[in-house]
Protein backbone atom coordinates (compact mmCIF):
# COMPACT_ATOMS: atom_id res chain seq x y z
CA UNK A 1 0.00 0.00 0.00
CA UNK A 2 1.49 3.30 -1.01
CA UNK A 3 1.89 6.04 1.54
CA UNK A 4 -0.16 8.31 -0.67
CA UNK A 5 -3.07 5.91 -0.60
CA UNK A 6 -2.81 5.49 3.14
CA UNK A 7 -2.74 9.25 3.63
CA UNK A 8 -5.74 9.63 1.37
CA UNK A 9 -7.61 6.98 3.36
CA UNK A 10 -6.80 8.64 6.66
CA UNK A 11 -7.83 12.00 5.23
CA UNK A 12 -11.16 10.58 4.03
CA UNK A 13 -11.78 8.98 7.41
CA UNK A 14 -11.08 12.23 9.25
CA UNK A 15 -13.22 14.18 6.80
CA UNK A 16 -16.01 11.70 7.38
CA UNK A 17 -15.77 12.15 11.14
CA UNK A 18 -15.80 15.91 10.75
CA UNK A 19 -18.95 15.94 8.65
CA UNK A 20 -20.67 13.14 10.49
CA UNK A 21 -23.84 14.87 11.59
CA UNK A 22 -25.96 12.71 13.77
CA UNK A 23 -28.59 14.44 15.85
CA UNK A 24 -30.71 12.84 18.52
CA UNK A 25 -33.29 13.51 21.18
CA UNK A 26 -34.63 11.41 24.01
CA UNK A 27 -37.36 13.91 24.82
CA UNK A 28 -39.30 13.99 21.59
CA UNK A 29 -42.94 14.84 22.10
CA UNK A 30 -45.76 13.00 20.39
CA UNK A 31 -49.36 14.02 20.93
CA UNK A 32 -52.48 12.77 19.30
CA UNK A 33 -55.92 14.15 19.02
CA UNK A 34 -59.17 12.40 18.29
CA UNK A 35 -62.14 14.61 17.69
CA UNK A 36 -65.78 13.57 17.42
CA UNK A 37 -69.04 15.25 18.37
CA UNK A 38 -69.25 12.95 21.39
CA UNK A 39 -65.76 13.38 22.73
CA UNK A 40 -62.38 15.00 22.29
CA UNK A 41 -59.44 12.87 23.31
CA UNK A 42 -55.87 14.11 23.73
CA UNK A 43 -52.84 12.15 24.81
CA UNK A 44 -49.20 13.04 25.13
CA UNK A 45 -45.87 11.30 25.38
CA UNK A 46 -42.74 13.39 26.00
CA UNK A 47 -40.16 10.60 26.05
CA UNK A 48 -40.00 9.59 22.43
CA UNK A 49 -36.53 8.93 21.09
CA UNK A 50 -35.36 10.04 17.67
CA UNK A 51 -32.16 10.02 15.61
CA UNK A 52 -31.32 11.78 12.32
CA UNK A 53 -28.21 11.24 10.24
CA UNK A 54 -27.79 14.34 8.09
CA UNK A 55 -25.17 12.69 5.92
CA UNK A 56 -27.83 10.35 4.51
CA UNK A 57 -31.15 11.88 5.55
CA UNK A 58 -32.10 8.78 7.53
CA UNK A 59 -34.53 9.48 10.35
CA UNK A 60 -35.91 7.27 13.11
CA UNK A 61 -38.48 7.69 15.85
CA UNK A 62 -39.58 5.36 18.59
CA UNK A 63 -42.17 5.74 21.33
CA UNK A 64 -43.47 3.57 24.14
CA UNK A 65 -47.24 3.16 23.96
CA UNK A 66 -47.65 2.73 27.73
CA UNK A 67 -46.11 6.16 28.26
CA UNK A 68 -48.99 8.10 26.68
CA UNK A 69 -50.71 10.27 29.24
CA UNK A 70 -54.46 10.81 29.10
CA UNK A 71 -56.67 13.11 31.07
CA UNK A 72 -58.88 10.21 32.16
CA UNK A 73 -57.64 6.93 33.63
CA UNK A 74 -60.34 4.94 31.87
CA UNK A 75 -59.25 6.23 28.46
CA UNK A 76 -55.65 5.36 29.22
CA UNK A 77 -56.65 1.83 30.28
CA UNK A 78 -58.81 1.25 27.21
CA UNK A 79 -56.12 2.68 24.94
CA UNK A 80 -53.51 0.28 26.31
CA UNK A 81 -55.55 -2.84 26.93
CA UNK A 82 -58.18 -2.82 24.21
CA UNK A 83 -57.05 -0.72 21.28
CA UNK A 84 -53.25 -0.70 21.17
CA UNK A 85 -52.68 -3.98 23.10
CA UNK A 86 -49.54 -2.36 24.46
CA UNK A 87 -48.28 -5.41 26.35
CA UNK A 88 -48.16 -7.24 23.00
CA UNK A 89 -46.99 -4.25 20.94
CA UNK A 90 -45.08 -1.98 23.38
CA UNK A 91 -43.67 0.43 20.77
CA UNK A 92 -44.59 2.47 17.76
CA UNK A 93 -41.75 3.10 15.34
CA UNK A 94 -40.98 5.19 12.32
CA UNK A 95 -38.01 4.58 10.07
CA UNK A 96 -37.58 6.69 6.98
CA UNK A 97 -35.75 9.20 4.86
CA UNK A 98 -35.86 12.98 4.71
CA UNK A 99 -36.03 13.15 0.93
CA UNK A 100 -34.67 16.69 0.58
CA UNK A 101 -32.44 16.71 3.66
CA UNK A 102 -29.77 18.64 1.77
CA UNK A 103 -32.06 21.69 1.96
CA UNK A 104 -31.49 21.94 5.70
CA UNK A 105 -28.54 24.22 6.35
CA UNK A 106 -27.50 23.32 9.88
CA UNK A 107 -25.27 26.35 10.24
CA UNK A 108 -27.77 28.95 9.07
CA UNK A 109 -30.77 30.11 11.08
CA UNK A 110 -34.04 29.49 9.35
CA UNK A 111 -37.03 27.26 8.75
CA UNK A 112 -36.71 24.43 6.31
CA UNK A 113 -39.70 22.56 4.96
CA UNK A 114 -38.92 18.99 3.96
CA UNK A 115 -40.68 15.84 2.81
CA UNK A 116 -40.32 12.70 4.91
CA UNK A 117 -41.19 9.22 3.73
CA UNK A 118 -40.89 5.91 5.47
CA UNK A 119 -42.41 3.00 7.36
CA UNK A 120 -44.66 3.64 10.30
CA UNK A 121 -45.30 0.72 12.63
CA UNK A 122 -48.21 0.94 15.04
CA UNK A 123 -49.97 -1.98 16.76
CA UNK A 124 -47.70 -4.43 14.95
CA UNK A 125 -48.80 -3.20 11.50
CA UNK A 126 -46.36 -1.41 9.20
CA UNK A 127 -47.51 1.09 6.55
CA UNK A 128 -45.62 3.42 4.26
CA UNK A 129 -46.39 7.03 5.09
CA UNK A 130 -45.36 10.39 3.71
CA UNK A 131 -45.59 13.76 5.39
CA UNK A 132 -44.31 17.31 5.44
CA UNK A 133 -42.02 18.32 8.27
CA UNK A 134 -40.32 21.53 9.28
CA UNK A 135 -36.83 21.88 10.68
CA UNK A 136 -35.92 25.00 12.59
CA UNK A 137 -32.31 26.06 13.04
CA UNK A 138 -31.67 28.77 15.57
CA UNK A 139 -28.36 29.65 17.24
CA UNK A 140 -26.95 26.26 16.24
CA UNK A 141 -29.92 24.47 17.83
CA UNK A 142 -31.99 22.14 15.71
CA UNK A 143 -35.65 21.41 16.29
CA UNK A 144 -38.32 19.76 14.20
CA UNK A 145 -42.06 19.49 13.98
CA UNK A 146 -44.57 17.63 11.90
CA UNK A 147 -48.26 16.92 11.81
CA UNK A 148 -50.04 14.12 10.01
CA UNK A 149 -53.06 11.87 10.30
CA UNK A 150 -53.48 8.13 10.45
CA UNK A 151 -56.57 6.04 9.90
CA UNK A 152 -56.91 3.71 12.86
CA UNK A 153 -58.37 1.08 10.55
CA UNK A 154 -55.05 0.97 8.63
CA UNK A 155 -53.34 -0.33 11.77
CA UNK A 156 -55.94 -2.97 12.62
CA UNK A 157 -57.06 -1.05 15.70
CA UNK A 158 -60.53 -2.25 16.56
CA UNK A 159 -62.99 -0.02 18.33
CA UNK A 160 -66.10 -1.63 19.84
CA UNK A 161 -69.51 -0.49 18.58
CA UNK A 162 -70.48 1.13 21.91
CA UNK A 163 -67.73 3.73 21.71
CA UNK A 164 -67.66 3.97 17.93
CA UNK A 165 -68.95 7.54 18.07
CA UNK A 166 -66.43 8.59 20.72
CA UNK A 167 -63.29 7.78 18.76
CA UNK A 168 -62.41 9.35 15.43
CA UNK A 169 -61.57 7.18 12.41
CA UNK A 170 -58.73 9.53 11.66
CA UNK A 171 -56.37 10.52 14.45
CA UNK A 172 -54.20 13.60 14.18
CA UNK A 173 -50.61 13.15 15.33
CA UNK A 174 -48.25 16.01 16.16
CA UNK A 175 -44.56 15.46 16.79
CA UNK A 176 -41.91 17.90 17.98
CA UNK A 177 -38.32 17.49 19.09
CA UNK A 178 -35.33 19.58 20.13
CA UNK A 179 -32.33 17.75 18.77
CA UNK A 180 -28.81 17.55 20.15
CA UNK A 181 -25.67 16.82 18.17
CA UNK A 182 -24.32 13.40 19.01
CA UNK A 183 -20.72 13.84 20.02
CA UNK A 184 -18.75 10.72 19.36
CA UNK A 185 -16.78 9.58 22.39
CA UNK A 186 -13.30 8.91 21.06
CA UNK B 1 -96.29 2.68 48.29
CA UNK B 2 -95.98 3.37 44.55
CA UNK B 3 -94.65 6.81 45.32
CA UNK B 4 -92.05 5.30 47.61
CA UNK B 5 -90.76 3.01 44.85
CA UNK B 6 -90.60 5.86 42.40
CA UNK B 7 -88.60 7.89 44.90
CA UNK B 8 -86.17 5.01 45.49
CA UNK B 9 -85.84 4.52 41.76
CA UNK B 10 -84.96 8.17 41.19
CA UNK B 11 -82.37 8.09 43.98
CA UNK B 12 -80.84 4.96 42.45
CA UNK B 13 -80.62 6.55 39.00
CA UNK B 14 -79.08 9.76 40.34
CA UNK B 15 -76.52 7.96 42.54
CA UNK B 16 -75.74 5.42 39.81
CA UNK B 17 -75.27 8.20 37.29
CA UNK B 18 -73.02 10.13 39.63
CA UNK B 19 -70.86 7.07 40.31
CA UNK B 20 -70.60 6.29 36.60
CA UNK B 21 -69.74 9.90 35.81
CA UNK B 22 -67.11 9.92 38.55
CA UNK B 23 -65.57 6.63 37.37
CA UNK B 24 -65.57 7.84 33.78
CA UNK B 25 -63.80 11.10 34.58
CA UNK B 26 -61.40 9.77 37.17
CA UNK B 27 -57.86 10.97 36.45
CA UNK B 28 -54.91 8.58 36.35
CA UNK B 29 -54.16 7.59 39.94
CA UNK B 30 -50.83 8.57 41.48
CA UNK B 31 -48.52 5.71 42.40
CA UNK B 32 -46.45 7.73 44.84
CA UNK B 33 -47.86 5.89 47.84
CA UNK B 34 -47.88 2.45 46.27
CA UNK B 35 -45.34 -0.21 47.16
CA UNK B 36 -42.89 -1.10 44.40
CA UNK B 37 -43.34 -4.49 42.70
CA UNK B 38 -39.60 -4.80 42.29
CA UNK B 39 -36.48 -3.00 43.56
CA UNK B 40 -33.14 -3.04 41.73
CA UNK B 41 -30.27 -0.89 40.45
CA UNK B 42 -30.51 1.12 37.22
CA UNK B 43 -27.75 -1.08 35.84
CA UNK B 44 -29.62 -4.28 36.54
CA UNK B 45 -32.79 -2.90 34.98
CA UNK B 46 -31.05 -1.77 31.78
CA UNK B 47 -29.11 -5.04 31.48
CA UNK B 48 -32.33 -7.02 31.70
CA UNK B 49 -33.75 -5.10 28.72
CA UNK B 50 -30.50 -5.28 26.74
CA UNK B 51 -30.21 -9.01 27.20
CA UNK B 52 -33.79 -9.96 26.40
CA UNK B 53 -36.21 -7.17 25.73
CA UNK B 54 -39.29 -9.35 25.34
CA UNK B 55 -38.64 -11.16 28.63
CA UNK B 56 -37.87 -7.89 30.44
CA UNK B 57 -41.10 -6.38 29.11
CA UNK B 58 -42.96 -9.33 30.58
CA UNK B 59 -41.15 -8.97 33.87
CA UNK B 60 -41.10 -5.20 34.35
CA UNK B 61 -43.59 -3.70 31.86
CA UNK B 62 -46.45 -1.86 33.59
CA UNK B 63 -44.93 -2.76 36.98
CA UNK B 64 -43.99 -0.28 39.65
CA UNK B 65 -40.22 -0.43 39.58
CA UNK B 66 -37.89 1.18 42.10
CA UNK B 67 -34.37 1.88 40.84
CA UNK B 68 -31.22 3.12 42.49
CA UNK B 69 -28.45 4.87 40.61
CA UNK B 70 -26.44 7.98 39.88
CA UNK B 71 -28.04 11.01 38.21
CA UNK B 72 -26.46 11.97 34.89
CA UNK B 73 -28.79 14.78 33.95
CA UNK B 74 -31.88 16.65 35.12
CA UNK B 75 -33.99 18.05 32.30
CA UNK B 76 -37.00 20.31 32.59
CA UNK B 77 -39.26 20.36 29.60
CA UNK B 78 -42.71 21.80 29.05
CA UNK B 79 -44.23 18.47 30.03
CA UNK B 80 -42.36 18.33 33.36
CA UNK B 81 -39.09 17.24 34.91
CA UNK B 82 -37.02 14.27 33.87
CA UNK B 83 -34.19 12.64 35.74
CA UNK B 84 -31.71 10.58 33.74
CA UNK B 85 -29.95 7.83 35.66
CA UNK B 86 -26.67 6.58 34.26
CA UNK B 87 -25.52 3.01 33.89
CA UNK B 88 -22.35 1.24 32.78
CA UNK B 89 -23.51 1.74 29.19
CA UNK B 90 -22.44 5.29 28.22
CA UNK B 91 -25.19 5.56 25.59
CA UNK B 92 -28.19 4.56 27.64
CA UNK B 93 -29.68 4.51 31.08
CA UNK B 94 -32.98 4.94 32.83
CA UNK B 95 -35.17 7.95 32.07
CA UNK B 96 -37.56 8.92 34.86
CA UNK B 97 -40.48 11.12 33.86
CA UNK B 98 -41.29 12.73 37.19
CA UNK B 99 -44.85 13.02 38.45
CA UNK B 100 -46.23 16.54 38.48
CA UNK B 101 -45.41 18.30 41.75
CA UNK B 102 -42.23 16.32 42.45
CA UNK B 103 -39.55 18.59 43.88
CA UNK B 104 -36.37 18.03 41.88
CA UNK B 105 -34.61 21.39 42.24
CA UNK B 106 -32.11 19.98 44.73
CA UNK B 107 -31.20 17.02 42.52
CA UNK B 108 -28.03 17.43 40.49
CA UNK B 109 -25.82 15.25 38.30
CA UNK B 110 -23.69 12.89 40.39
CA UNK B 111 -26.29 12.44 43.14
CA UNK B 112 -27.24 8.92 44.18
CA UNK B 113 -31.01 8.63 44.03
CA UNK B 114 -33.76 6.08 44.46
CA UNK B 115 -36.72 6.61 42.19
CA UNK B 116 -39.96 4.71 41.86
CA UNK B 117 -42.07 4.73 38.70
CA UNK B 118 -44.20 2.73 36.31
CA UNK B 119 -41.99 1.02 33.75
CA UNK B 120 -43.22 1.53 30.18
CA UNK B 121 -40.43 -0.35 28.41
CA UNK B 122 -37.22 0.25 26.49
CA UNK B 123 -36.31 2.51 23.57
CA UNK B 124 -32.71 3.68 23.70
CA UNK B 125 -33.20 3.82 27.47
CA UNK B 126 -35.57 2.20 29.95
CA UNK B 127 -38.41 4.61 30.71
CA UNK B 128 -40.23 5.07 34.02
CA UNK B 129 -43.28 7.35 34.12
CA UNK B 130 -45.24 8.89 37.02
CA UNK B 131 -41.95 8.71 38.85
CA UNK B 132 -41.29 9.96 42.37
CA UNK B 133 -38.21 10.27 44.56
CA UNK B 134 -37.99 7.74 47.38
CA UNK B 135 -36.43 9.12 50.53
Amino acid sequence: MSTKFLMATVFCFCAHLAISQTYYSKSGKITFHSDTDMEKIDAENASASTVIDFTTGAIEWGVLIQGFKFEKALMQDHFNENYMESSKFPKAKFRGIIEDYAKVNLSKDGEYKVRVKGDLEIHGVTKTVETDATFMVKNNMLSAKSKFSVLIDDYAIKVPKVVENNIADEVEITITADYQLLKPKL
Amino acid sequence: MKKYFLFAFIILVVVGGAVAYYQYNKPVASIENKKPDVTLTANELLSAFEENEAAANQQYGEKIVQVRGRVSEVVSVEAGHKIFIETENPMSGVICEMEEGQEVSTIKPGDEVTIKGRCTGFLSDVVLVQASLVK
